[in-house]
């Protein structure tokens, strides 16, 4: 059940950021909401699941993007991986704590899609993008935590 | 971390070539999985479209009265190129000139946008069904927006002019300055390529030069709002307003013929 209800999450998220979302864009910069479907995967799922909630994202943002090949596809396990391990690692319970996991995780997300894609956009730019997304998506991660993250965290994960 | 006995490693190894082969793979599934999506794409839009509608009721309705006094003006100014246009055809069938053939265009509501923010690309609810291709020109009302990259059967991505991964070749209406916009992922774009003693000002109209087959000459890009200097100091560049808004279009304009 939990599964399925992730499932519906992700595909929902996935067309509010490729619609709805574009309204709320803050100097041409939205947040991904995507990303922060990753780090649930990675807190409240077996390390299995998650990964494969991990490619299924990567690739269903690949489909309503535009790179040549699957970037987002590579990359996104690789970030469920990481969540996976810090999880194990140190404590992710608190939502700030979670939200602030989230903020590292996109800056890096965007610094590999960056250096990995070669994008031609200028320093300023760069940076533009670097600080403003990894901040909007941790702001409104703490709105998806605090009111989605509910449903998942009570029972075991499966 | 992980165990690394044999059998994990084969599984690691079996995921990432799965990972990898899946990825190779996106390009050919976008298409039909973007079809798929068309019809909840586009009732989202049409959400955001009415929300915003009533949001900014009282600014739309003031600019609904300045636009109704400016299409009388408009109108006016129509009807004397119209007689302009009708001389001209009668002259050149004089001289026995070949007749210009208008483009064919095909309109289309735009349904989404990437989700990406190292891009700047539109999804439109028009296809190679309506006999729109990868490569197509696509201008808004006021002048030229992108270009199509994919065309699925109902529904095809055009990369917008402010995608720093699109180029095209400008020069000025009043100058004929030559140089290449690009772009810069938010409200305005960049001509680069300029001279230091390029003739170039604030407020020159930059229109499509037609040095390449890509675009048609003569589609305008927008108006230039400054000029700096590069790093170096051995070129300038000039910022530049794009005429179509780039950031709330909803109706494109594809250019088939």
């Amino acid at each position: 059940m939990k599964k399925i209800f992730l499932l519906v999450l992700i595909l929902i998220l996935g067309l509010l950021q490729a619609t709805i979302l574009n309204y709320f864009r803050l100097f041409w910069v939205k947040p991904d909401l995507l990303l922060i479907c990753v780090v649930i995967a990675g807190l409240f799922f077996s390390p299995v699941a998650a990964i494969g909630f991990s490619i299924f994202i990567g690739v269903y943002k690949d489909i309503l993007g535009f790179h040549n090949f699957g970037l987002n596809s590579l990359l996104f396990p690789i970030w469920g991986f990481l969540t996976i391990q810090l999880g194990r690692k140190i404590s992710l319970d608190n939502d700030f704590i979670r939200a602030g996991f989230i903020f590292f995780l996109a800056g890096l997300n965007g610094a590999a899609v960056k250096m990995i894609s070669d994008i031609p956009v200028s320093a300023g730019i760069f940076f533009k993008v670097l600080i403003l997304e990894p901040f909007y998506t941790a702001i409104v991660s703490l709105l998806i935590l605090r009111f989605i993250c509910p449903a998942f965290e009570d029972n075991q994960p499966f | 971390m992980l165990n690394l006995n044999k059998r994990n490693l084969i599984v690691v190894l079996a995921t990432v070539l799965f990972v990898f082969f899946l990825s190779g793979l996106i390009p050919s599934l976008r298409p039909t999985v973007i079809n798929t999506l068309k019809f909840p794409l586009t009732f989202l839009s049409l959400i955001g479209r009415e929300v915003r509608a009533i949001v900014f009721y009282h600014r739309n309705f003031i600019q609904y009265d300045r636009l109704k006094n400016d299409l009388g003006i408009l109108q006016q100014r129509l009807n004397t190129f119209e007689e302009a246009k009708l001389e001209n055809a009668r002259l050149k069938e004089l001289l026995a000139l070949k007749k210009e053939s208008p483009h064919k265009v095909i309109a289309a509501k735009v349904i989404a946008r990437d989700p990406d923010n190292w891009s700047s690309i539109i999804i439109i609810s028009k296809g190679s069904y309506h006999g729109i291709r990868a490569g197509c020109v696509v201008i808004g009302y006021e002048g030229l927006l992108g270009r199509v990259i994919e065309s699925g059967s109902t529904t095809s991505k055009i990369m917008l002019l402010n995608d720093p991964n699109l180029s095209v070749s400008g020069l000025s209406q009043r100058s004929r300055q030559e140089g290449l916009i690009c772009g810069t992922l938010g409200n305005s774009l960049i001509m680069k390529y300029l001279p230091k003693d390029a003739d170039i000002n604030t407020g020159d109209k930059i229109i499509t030069s037609g040095l390449t087959l890509a675009y048609p000459k003569g589609l305008v890009i927008g108006t230039v709002v400054g000029i700096e200097e590069e790093f170096s100091g051995l070129s300038k560049y000039a910022v530049i307003k794009p005429a179509v808004n780039l950031s709330n279009t909803e109706e494109v304009l594809i250019i088939v013929q």
